[in-house]
């Protein structure tokens, strides 16, 4: 159970207050509502670049990192395809610090070409680092545009290519920040040992002169359905084959995500899972095994994966995979089964309310979802899931023309 | 004069408040040290034993042991075990390295009881069954085949080859093949020698109360009794340069060091400090030199590696392959830089609040607090140890840095790894 209370501004940033007396940590979450989903097909990677830039230093703050090192703190960032996320945890005497930066670079960035060809320089060795330069690394640059033919969900955060963040210009970041880095399209929490009252003085005290300007509503195209199975196969110089299925599926704020997350948690959350007692244990036909949801905001992907062990052959692979879903679509879970994995969750929920900054960004998710009250109430409505809910949706989601399949072979 | 001109005031701990940590022994003498916190009704359990990858006779053999305790035991199949421990719940690790290996299991308070059956099921009576042998060998061959395509892996093991030597068993890159030759028998071997009454201790933190005591004392007590095999692993380390050469390859990895001494050494607080401000945080002199300046990296790290017979000091990089001479030449560059140089009194004092925070943040809650103390103890200390690092922390003078910097780095002694590209390399 985390303790929260909301407020927001005049200029329509969101506020979360969350009193925590066991830590003498503080730590402060911010979430703009921007993200890969936003970019035009033309210059992907933008959003995740402009992330790098918000470290570039701001009207009274020369160096981001400075002030917080000093206050003995520690701060990063990411970003994914609906979101930008950036957070500090110091003790919790040096809030303002915090406050100052986080609120000095939300109303006054240094927008420079030096920072910008620089960040561009480390962004494009992130791109080598992460995706080009590690066995297996491409996966997601040929799966999304795989399963997506019109959603930005086609790219990946880190953009198409590193042309695309070669050739960003500093009047696009300019734009790009008048657009998205606004006080109502963020959301702030603060946890630690301090009253809601005093929280909510604090984020009134630094952050509401910060102009409200209305960012425009997105406008994302929507996936049409899909209406035939998709493939792709490619070889690559790698140990060990291995091949992945992406359903389409709901949005993170539907019912069906709930359900499907149970079935991702059913056949592959844990060794007594389905997937890796079948497939890597009994069969050996895998060395290893995945099912997870993508939980975007829009329609997502549900990921059933495998990587095969040396004697398995692909087509062999990809059936046993079949299989167990197959048997997820026509025959109920029993309850024990069912009750394990609602069990697991259960603990994983409180394993994470130990730490205060886990808590700061649950929160700020949450409300970014639309529900903030969700962060304490999920556990209930993972419970509520029946057999009969596993059937139903599995049976929606788990058909050939739903599916986009990648077959990534050794040389 | 506008609200941000000028900036909050800052304060840092001297002093950090951390739960005790309160030690029960059993009559037959098994040590159990506790960090109780009534906070959520969650408990970790962590066993601690001296049987880490240094005792193993033959490659592979200490993780595998390790590895398949969960793997079946006398009263349960693996499939039993692993049902379990999904259905209550329980967070299970086990993780080892050269030294020791620990067995960490966090659960709900409620299931303490399934949970210590568990523990005590899987640490006393292992059947190291063959089939689940040689599924856990398939498995690690491949996983290992994959890691050894990365560069910054490959710089690893060729850097504690480089430093330890191919005999040491810190130093060992082992043939995979080697896990072909694992046997039930052997790791029964190494079982028996090793996860003994003796040769063990636990750390409990969370939610505990006296009852909760005595029955993981009692899990303790059941260990077999037996001795450790103490062995001698003499270090000696001569500086050497080497060069994996991979033509394909985007980055190259890099790792710079020697070998130093371990954490019972009076200079390595004073080295982790001069790492520090080398490497080891955002706008450490690394960082801001080849990632921030030049844009040659995403990320470096600077510093040092604590470990029961000997430590080093290490800096790692992946670099854009064509600036991978320049990279080098920077690092170098900085290095000399601290040994001529003092550093200013601002610059050592952000080094110290960073290092202090970092503190601060690992000891954040009685998990962490666990950890830490597991650290401690392995290293013969107690978690008095945190406040003599801080106040050592404090007392490091700019002087101090410089002294240390020219007795332990002199470019001469440093040992180069090089995985990918070098033009100066390949000549």
């Amino acid at each position: 159970m985390i303790h929260y209370k909301k407020k927001i501004l005049d200029n329509g940033l969101t506020v979360i207050a969350s009193p925590d007396k066991t830590t003498s940590l503080a730590a402060l979450n911010i979430i703009y509502k921007v993200g890969a989903r936003n970019e035009n097909e033309n210059h992907t990677g933008f959003a995740h670049l402009f992330e790098h830039l918000m470290f570039g230093g701001s009207k009274h703050v020369p160096d981001f990192d400075t002030p917080i090192q000093k206050a003995a703190g520690e701060n990063n960032a990411f970003t994914n395809n609906d979101y930008t996320n950036y957070y500090i945890v110091l003790p919790k005497e040096n809030i303002e610090t915090a406050l100052w930066v986080e609120s000095d670079r939300m109303s006054d960035l240094n927008i420079n070409e030096h920072t910008l060809e620089l960040q561009k320089k480390v962004v494009v060795e992130e791109f080598n680092q992460r995706y080009l330069n590690k066995p297996y690394g491409d996966v997601w640059l040929l799966l999304r545009p795989l399963a997506y033919r019109i959603h930005p969900y086609r790219w990946n955060t880190i953009g198409i290519s590193p042309d695309h963040i070669r050739h960003a210009t500093l009047e696009e970041v300019r734009r790009f920040y008048c657009t998205y880095y606004n006080p109502n399209n963020a959301i702030l929490s603060i946890a630690g040992d301090f009253e809601p009252e005093q929280i909510f003085g604090l984020a009134e005290k630094w952050f509401s002169d910060i102009p409200d300007r209305r960012p425009p509503v997105p406008e994302i195209p929507s996936e049409p359905e899909q209406t035939e199975a998709r493939r792709l196969a490619v070889s690559r110089d790698v140990p060990a084959s291995v091949i992945f299925i992406a359903y389409h599926m709901g949005k993170r704020n539907s019912e069906e995500f709930l359900v499907c997350d149970i079935v991702s948690d059913l056949l592959s959350n844990g060794s007594s899972s389905r997937l890796y007692q079948h497939l890597v244990k009994e069969r050996a036909l895998f060395s290893s095994v995945n099912a997870y949801v993508t939980g975007d905001l829009d329609e997502g992907l549900f990921i059933v994966t495998g990587q095969l062990a040396e004697r398995t052959d692909m087509k062999t692979a990809e059936s046993a995979l079949l299989e167990e879903l197959e048997r997820i679509k026509t025959v109920p879970a029993d309850a024990y089964e069912l009750e394990k994995v609602k069990n697991k969750f259960e603990a994983n929920t409180l394993f994470g309310e130990l730490n205060v900054m886990n808590k700061a960004l649950n929160l700020c998710f949450y409300e970014m979802l639309g529900d903030i009250s969700a962060v304490n109430t999920e556990l209930a409505a993972y419970r509520r899931v029946t057999p009969d809910d596993i059937l139903r949706i599995s049976k929606k989601i788990f058909r050939p023309e739903n599916s986009s399949t990648l077959i990534y072979e050794k040389k | 004069m506008g609200l941000r001109d000028i900036a909050p005031k800052i304060t840092v701990p001297g002093r950090i408040e951390v739960l005790p940590v309160e030690k029960h022994v059993s009559p037959a003498g098994y040590a159990l040290h506790a960090i109780n916190s009534s906070d959520v009704e969650v408990l970790k359990i962590c066993f601690v034993f001296h049987a880490g990858v240094k005792y193993q006779t033959r490659p592979f053999q200490a993780s595998a042991t390790l590895s398949l305790l969960s793997e079946g035991t006398q009263k349960y199949t693996s499939k039993e075990i692993a049902e379990k421990m999904d259905f209550y719940g329980i967070y299970f690790d086990a993780n080892i390295d050269r030294d020791y290996s620990v067995i960490t299991v966090c659960c709900l308070k409620k299931f303490l009881d399934p949970s210590l059956d568990l523990l005590k099921e899987i640490m006393t009576q292992p059947t190291f069954p063959e089939n689940e042998l040689r599924l856990h060998c398939a498995k690690r061959m491949q996983a290992i085949r994959i890691e050894r395509e990365k560069v910054d892996y490959q710089a690893r093991e060729k850097f504690a080859e480089a430093l330890f030597g191919p005999d040491h068993p810190y130093g060992t890159i082992p043939d995979i093949d080697a896990y072909n030759d694992l046997t039930t028998e052997s790791l029964e071997n190494f079982f028996n020698r090793h996860y003994t009454f003796e040769n063990s201790f636990c750390v409990v933190s969370g939610q505990i109360d006296d009852a909760d005591i005595e029955n993981i004392l009692r899990v303790g007590d059941s260990l077999p009794r037996g001795m450790n095999l103490d062995r001698n692993f003499p270090v000696v380390s001569v500086p050497r340069n080497v060069y994996v050469e991979k033509p394909e390859v985007l980055q190259s990895s890099l790792r710079i060091g020697k070998v130093l001494f371990n954490r019972t050494h009076p200079d390595y607080i004073g080295m982790q400090v001069v790492s520090t401000l080398l490497g080891g945080y955002f706008s450490s002199r690394i960082i801001r030199n080849i990632r921030e300046d030049k844009g040659y990296t995403y990320g470096a790290f600077a510093g040092m590696v604590n470990m029961e017979d000997s430590g080093f000091f290490a800096v790692s990089t992946e670099v854009a392959a064509q600036f991978t001479d320049e990279a080098v030449a920077e690092i170098v560059k900085e290095i000399e830089q601290l040994r001529e140089q003092p550093v200013s009194e601002e610059e050592l004092s952000t080094v110290k609040n960073v290092m202090i925070g970092d503190i601060i943040r690992v000891l954040d809650g009685p998990f962490g607090i666990a950890d830490v103390t597991v650290e401690n103890l392995s290293n013969g200390e107690d978690n008095a140890y945190i406040d003599r690092m801080i106040e050592e922390i404090n007392r490091t003078t700019p002087e101090r840095v410089r002294q240390l910097a020219v007795r332990y780095l002199a470019p001469d002694t440093l040992t180069f790894v090089t995985v990918g590209k070098s033009s100066k390399q390949s000549l």
